[in-house]
C-alpha cells in the first residue's frame, strides 16, 4: 500500500476524532452489494482487503480508510448499437422513426436489459486522516475522487468539513525560480521531469521527461516567459514525486532507502505488513508536508 | 407622416456603426470601446425603443467619440511596455519601474522596481510581457493568500478554492461550493482592495446576499471598507483598461460577468 498521488485537504482546527463514533459512521456508509439495475455504488471497505470487516486502521495518529466502488461497465457504443437495433425494428414495423420521448423510453429499456448483465468493475481509493496535522490525505491527483471520499464521509458521519489545501506562495513561481537556479530550497532536489506553460496561451506547453532539468534548453523556455506548471522533485533522497501548480503530488515513488527499511517486515502477515508500510508512509508524508509547508506556506 | 429615425440614420449621424448586444439585465447601456459604439439592450426591446434611447444620448456619444478620436479618451491603453527606462507598472498601488535583466531569476520584485528576465532580441518584448504576467500573478497569489488567511480567522470561515483570473465586471465572486474567484486587476489597486475583496467574498460564505447582516460581517472583518468600496467603484474602468493593456488583449478576458 503506497500512495501514488496526494491531494491534501485541511480539516477544521477543532476537528476531533472519536474512534467509536467514526467507526460507526464508516459502517453506516459501508459498501453494500450493487443492485442489478444500479450503474454504480460507493461505500467504505476494509483497508485490509475483502476478507476483513475492519473499516479503519489507526497508527501513529493517522487513520487509514478506503472507499470502495462498484461500477457496471456498459460502454456507450454497446447501448447505442442495442438502441439502433430496436429503432430499426420499430421503423420496419410502423414505417416511422421513433421521436425523442420514445427514444428515451427505448434507452431505458436497453439499460434495464443490459445493466444486470454488465461486468461489475471494483475499485478502491485509499485516504488517511492525519490527526496531528489535521489533514485528509487522499491517494488521488485530481479533486473528483477526493470529493467522493469527502461526500461519503459526510454521509456516514453526518458532517465532515474538509477544504483543499492552498498555498500562500505561488507554487509555479517558486518552481520556476528553482528550475532557473538549478537547485531547490530545503531538502528538495530537482528530478527529471517538468511541464512548462505559456502564461498567455495556456494550451502552449512543453513537456520534458527523463531530461536533465539543468540543461540550457529547458531553462531557455523559462527565460522566454514560460512558467513551470509541473516539476519532478526528490525529497531528502527518500521520495520522488511530481508537484503541480495546484499543489497536487503525483507519480510518488518511495526510493530505495525507504524500501530497504521495510524489507525486514517481509514474511509478516498481511495486516502487520500493511501496518508497517502505512506507518512508514504516513510519517514520511508528515515530514514531506512539513517541508512543503515551510516553502509554500500552506493554508 | 414623418418616418421615425432608424439605426441607419443614427449611424449616419455619428459617422460609425453601432453594434447591438443582447443583455440579460433589464437596463440599456451605451458605451464606446476602442472607438466603436456599442449598445446593450434586453432581448425583447423593440428597435424603436433602442433607437429612441440612443438618440437621447447622442450628445454624450459625440463628445466621447471626439475624445477618442483626438486621443484624449479614457479608452486609451493605460500601460505601454516599451522596453525603455520609462516603463512603469503599478503593483498594489505602488508604481514600480520595470527593469530588464539578461540572466538570473524570471522576475525579481523589490520596493521600487520589478526586474524581468528578457534578453535583447526579437522576442524581448513578448518575453518581458510574459514575465510581467507571471510576476504579477505570483505577487497577487501571495498577497491574496495572506489576506484570505487573515480574513478567514476574523470571520471563522474559509473558501474551498481560490482562483485569480481576469474578469470584466466583478472584483470577486463566490460559487455555491464556496469556490472563490478574484479579479486579476486587483494587483494594480492598493493592497487594501485585495484585503477588502477577500473579506467581502468570505462574508458571502455566511450571507449569500448584500443585506445588512452581510455588511455587518464585512465590517467585522474589515471595518474601514467603505472607502475601499468607493475607490473600486470609481477606479473600475481605469483598472480594467490597465488589465487589458497589460495582458495586451481584451480577448483574454474570460468569465466573470
Amino acid at each position: 500500500m503506497w500512495f501514488k498521488s496526494v491531494s491534501a485537504y485541511r480539516l477544521p482546527v477543532d476537528f476531533s476524532f472519536a474512534l467509536e463514533s467514526f467507526n460507526e459512521g464508516l459502517e453506516k456508509a459501508a459498501l453494500k452489494p450493487i443492485g442489478p439495475l444500479e450503474p454504480s455504488r460507493k461505500g467504505f471497505v476494509s483497508p485490509f482487503g475483502n476478507d476483513s470487516e475492519v473499516l479503519l486502521h489507526q497508527a501513529s495518529d493517522c487513520v487509514l480508510l478506503e472507499l470502495g466502488g462498484l461500477d457496471r461497465v456498459l460502454p456507450g457504443s454497446v447501448v447505442k448499437e442495442a438502441m439502433e437495433v430496436k429503432i430499426k425494428a420499430i421503423f420496419e414495423r410502423t414505417g416511422r422513426k421513433p421521436g425523442k420521448k420514445q427514444r428515451e423510453q427505448i434507452k431505458d429499456e436497453v439499460l434495464m436489459d443490459l445493466l444486470p448483465r454488465a461486468f461489475v468493475k471494483p475499485s478502491r481509493q485509499a485516504a488517511y486522516i492525519d490527526l496531528e496535522r489535521k489533514m485528509l490525505i487522499v491517494d488521488a491527483a485530481t479533486d473528483k475522487p477526493a470529493e467522493a471520499i469527502i461526500t461519503q464521509l459526510r454521509e456516514g458521519l453526518g458532517s465532515f468539513v474538509a477544504e483543499p489545501v492552498q498555498t500562500e506562495e505561488s507554487v509555479s513561481a517558486i518552481m520556476s525560480a528553482w528550475l532557473m537556479a538549478g537547485k531547490c530550497d530545503g531538502p528538495f532536489e530537482l528530478g527529471d521531469e517538468c511541464e512548462l506553460k505559456d502564461p498567455v496561451d495556456a494550451g502552449c506547453a512543453v513537456k520534458a521527461k527523463h531530461h536533465d532539468l539543468s540543461a540550457e534548453e529547458i531553462r531557455e523556455h523559462v527565460r522566454m516567459g514560460k512558467k513551470v506548471s509541473q516539476l519532478a522533485l526528490i525529497y531528502d533522497n527518500r521520495l520522488s514525486f511530481v508537484l503541480d501548480e495546484k499543489f497536487k503530488l503525483r507519480k510518488l515513488k518511495f526510493l530505495d532507502i525507504i524500501l530497504d527499511e521495510i524489507k525486514d517486515t517481509a514474511g509478516e502477515d498481511a495486516a502487520a505488513e500493511l501496518d508497517t508500510r502505512f506507518t512508514l508512509m504516513a510519517l514520511e508524508f508528515r515530514r514531506l508536508i512539513g517541508s512543503l509547508d515551510e516553502v509554500f506556506k500552506l493554508m | 407622416m414623418i418616418a421615425s429615425p432608424s439605426f441607419a440614420d443614427l449611424e449616419r449621424a455619428i459617422g460609425r456603426p453601432i453594434t447591438r448586444h443582447v443583455a440579460r439585465g433589464r437596463g440599456m447601456r451605451l458605451y464606446v470601446r476602442e472607438g466603436a459604439v456599442n449598445v446593450s439592450v434586453p432581448r425583447d426591446l423593440s428597435d424603436a425603443e433602442v433607437v429612441s434611447f440612443v438618440r437621447g444620448q447622442i450628445n454624450w456619444l459625440r463628445k466621447h467619440l471626439t475624445k477618442h478620436d483626438t486621443g484624449h479618451s479614457k479608452g486609451a491603453a493605460e500601460f505601454q511596455l516599451a522596453l525603455s527606462a520609462d516603463d512603469r507598472v503599478p503593483i498594489f498601488g505602488v508604481s514600480k519601474t520595470i527593469e530588464l535583466a539578461s540572466s538570473g531569476a524570471p522576475f525579481v520584485e523589490n520596493a521600487h522596481s520589478l526586474t524581468l528576465l528578457a534578453r535583447p532580441g526579437v522576442n524581448q518584448l513578448s518575453t518581458a510581457r510574459k514575465q510581467l504576467i507571471n510576476a504579477l500573478a505570483a505577487t497577487h497569489t501571495l498577497a491574496l493568500g495572506q489576506d484570505i488567511r487573515a480574513m478567514s480567522e476574523a470571520l471563522g470561515v474559509s473558501a474551498r478554492r481560490v482562483t485569480i483570473k481576469p474578469m470584466r465586471t466583478l472584483w470577486g465572486s463566490l460559487g455555491p461550493q464556496n469556490t472563490m474567484s478574484v479579479n486579476f486587476a486587483l494587483v494594480f489597486a492598493p493592497r487594501a482592495c485585495t484585503t477588502y475583496i477577500a473579506a467581502h467574498e468570505l462574508a458571502h460564505v455566511l450571507e449569500r446576499n448584500h443585506g445588512p447582516h452581510f455588511w455587518a460581517h464585512v465590517r467585522r472583518a474589515y471595518p474601514d471598507f467603505e472607502s475601499v468600496h468607493r475607490y473600486l467603484r470609481k477606479q473600475h474602468s481605469f483598472l480594467m483598461r490597465l488589465q487589458d493593456s497589460v495582458l495586451n488583449s481584451p480577448g483574454l478576458i474570460k468569465g466573470g460577468a
